[in-house]
């Protein structure tokens, strides 16, 4: 079974870094549970990190694993278009009005 | 996600490596002609096109602005997929050296020679939400000023309705003592709105335009006689020391507007004898006005030259704005000094007043 693999990138305690990692939970729960694990890096307390991973920007998820790695902007409310950008896994009884925050 | 745009003349400007990429096609940044070029380049909002890997393609001269970056390190640079629920999102762009921006992100998707692009349009926030928060503020201490005014210029107004009443229906049964002690209290009464008028125009001045400061020099001595002969009777009992020879460097109406603040107030909430006090020290001229009342409770003290602050024991017994020691500090620091607040000797306030001095021949 592949285990998915995300580092999140977000900037200090705001509502913003919030959404974005419950938004990214959500989603992997719903699309890979039990498989998947996530890393979040605060840039603002880490920026060699930050510089390191090349961060132009936060929120910032980068799917690690699997290959090859996929990269997505924004705190990903919109679930839908989240998922295709990370190329997560069609769920089986699509339900996208209810996902929707 | 935005309107799918057909716009295939090249609207952005393009790095080297872009450029280089389609050999044989005109470097648009080059090209005169092209109107949306020259607006893309003036545009205020940052914008870059990044492709479908979420490759920075394109960014114009205000996207490397705000990404304090020049625009060769951003094109090629792996940006990321932007994605945006709604309108607009707000992001973080992270600056070099572990700064932050905060920028609006929209984002329309576009197709430029076949190739899918998303062109993000980035708006500057950091800026915009620091004013909207100074706005705010101002709009409150707006909303305050007009309540206290509304508050304190109420009473004595409708003292002077009662006595105008008074007079013009009983006129001929008053006695002539009793018509001059009226017209005396009308008189008071219009003084203190005279005053209260003078304090919010010189708040308002301060907010709308700062302190003038216009420096020249004043002969502290006479200054303060001058000031203590245009204040009301009640003072009587000011005992004042002043060096004959002290000359501040001030602006001569702010001076007199601070001097003014602070004897009102030592007439409102302290006690006589009030002690006037001026004397030179090294590069400063000292003011103290002192007076025999309760003080300010330890507490308070933090607060006293703040705006609109009263001290809760006062605030019920004497008419005030809370403007008076806000306006004397603001003066005072605008001209270079310093106002501040110490307990008296033997009881009693003593405010504190620093200027410049008039250098030594």
């Amino acid at each position: 079974m592949t285990t998915y693999s995300f580092r999140l990138y977000v900037a200090g305690n705001t509502e913003r870094s919030k959404a974005a990692e419950v938004n990214l939970r959500f989603l992997c729960d719903a699309r890979l549970p039990g498989t998947y694990e996530v890393e979040v890096i605060d840039a603002a307390e880490r920026p060699d990190l930050a510089e390191e991973g090349r961060i132009l920007a936060t929120p910032t998820v980068i799917r690690l694993a699997p290959t090859p790695q996929r990269r997505v902007i924004g705190d990903l409310s919109d679930h839908d278009r989240a998922a295709v950008a990370l190329g997560l896994p069609v769920l089986e009884e699509p339900s996208s009005e209810r996902q929707r925050r | 996600m935005g309107r799918r745009s057909e716009d295939r003349g090249g609207s952005l400007s393009r790095g080297q490596a872009a450029a280089g990429s389609e050999p044989g096609r005109p470097d648009d940044a080059g090209s005169p002609g092209n109107i949306n070029q020259v607006i893309v380049s003036a545009s205020a909002d940052g914008i870059i096109a990044v492709d479908e890997q979420g490759v920075i393609r394109l960014c114009n001269p205000a996207a490397a602005e705000l990404f304090a970056r020049p625009a060769e390190e951003l094109i090629g640079t792996l940006f990321g997929f932007p994605l945006v629920a709604g309108a607009a999102t707000a992001i973080d762009l992270m600056l070099p050296g572990g700064g932050r921006r905060v920028v609006e992100m929209r984002i329309t998707a576009t197709t430029l020679e076949g190739e899918h692009l998303y062109v993000a349009t980035l708006r500057d926030v950091t800026r915009q939400r620091r004013e909207e928060r100074e706005m705010e503020a101002a709009l409150d201490r707006q909303n305050v000023a007009v309540a206290i005014a509304a508050h304190e210029l109420h009473n004595p107004l409708a003292a002077i309705s009662v006595l105008v009443d008074v007079l013009r229906d009983r006129l001929v049964a008053l006695a002539e003592e009793q018509r001059a002690e009226i017209v005396e209290r009308i008189a008071d009464r219009t003084a203190r709105l005279q005053g209260l008028v003078r304090k919010l125009l010189t708040a308002s001045t301060i907010d709308a335009k700062g302190v003038s400061a216009s420096l020249e020099r004043v002969p502290v001595l006479e200054f303060i006689l001058e000031r203590l002969g245009e204040v009301d009777g009640r003072l009587q009992d000011v005992q004042l020391s002043c060096s004959p020879d002290l000359v501040a460097m001030v602006d001569r109406k702010e001076f007199s507007a601070m001097l003014e603040n602070y004897l009102e107030n030592a007439l409102a909430y302290g006690h006589p004898p009030i002690e006037v006090s001026a004397f030179g020290r090294p590069g400063w001229v000292h003011i103290r006005v002192c007076d025999r009342g309760a003080g300010v409770p330890e507490d308070f003290v933090p607060r006293l030259f703040e705006r609109f602050s009263r001290a809760p024991a006062v605030e019920q017994e004497t008419e005030g704005t809370g403007l008076g020691l806000w306006i004397v500090r603001s003066l005072a620091r605008g001209n270079g000094g310093d106002a501040w607040y110490e307990p008296g000797k033997d009881g009693g306030a003593c405010f504190c007043l620093r200027l410049r001095r008039e250098p030594m021949s």
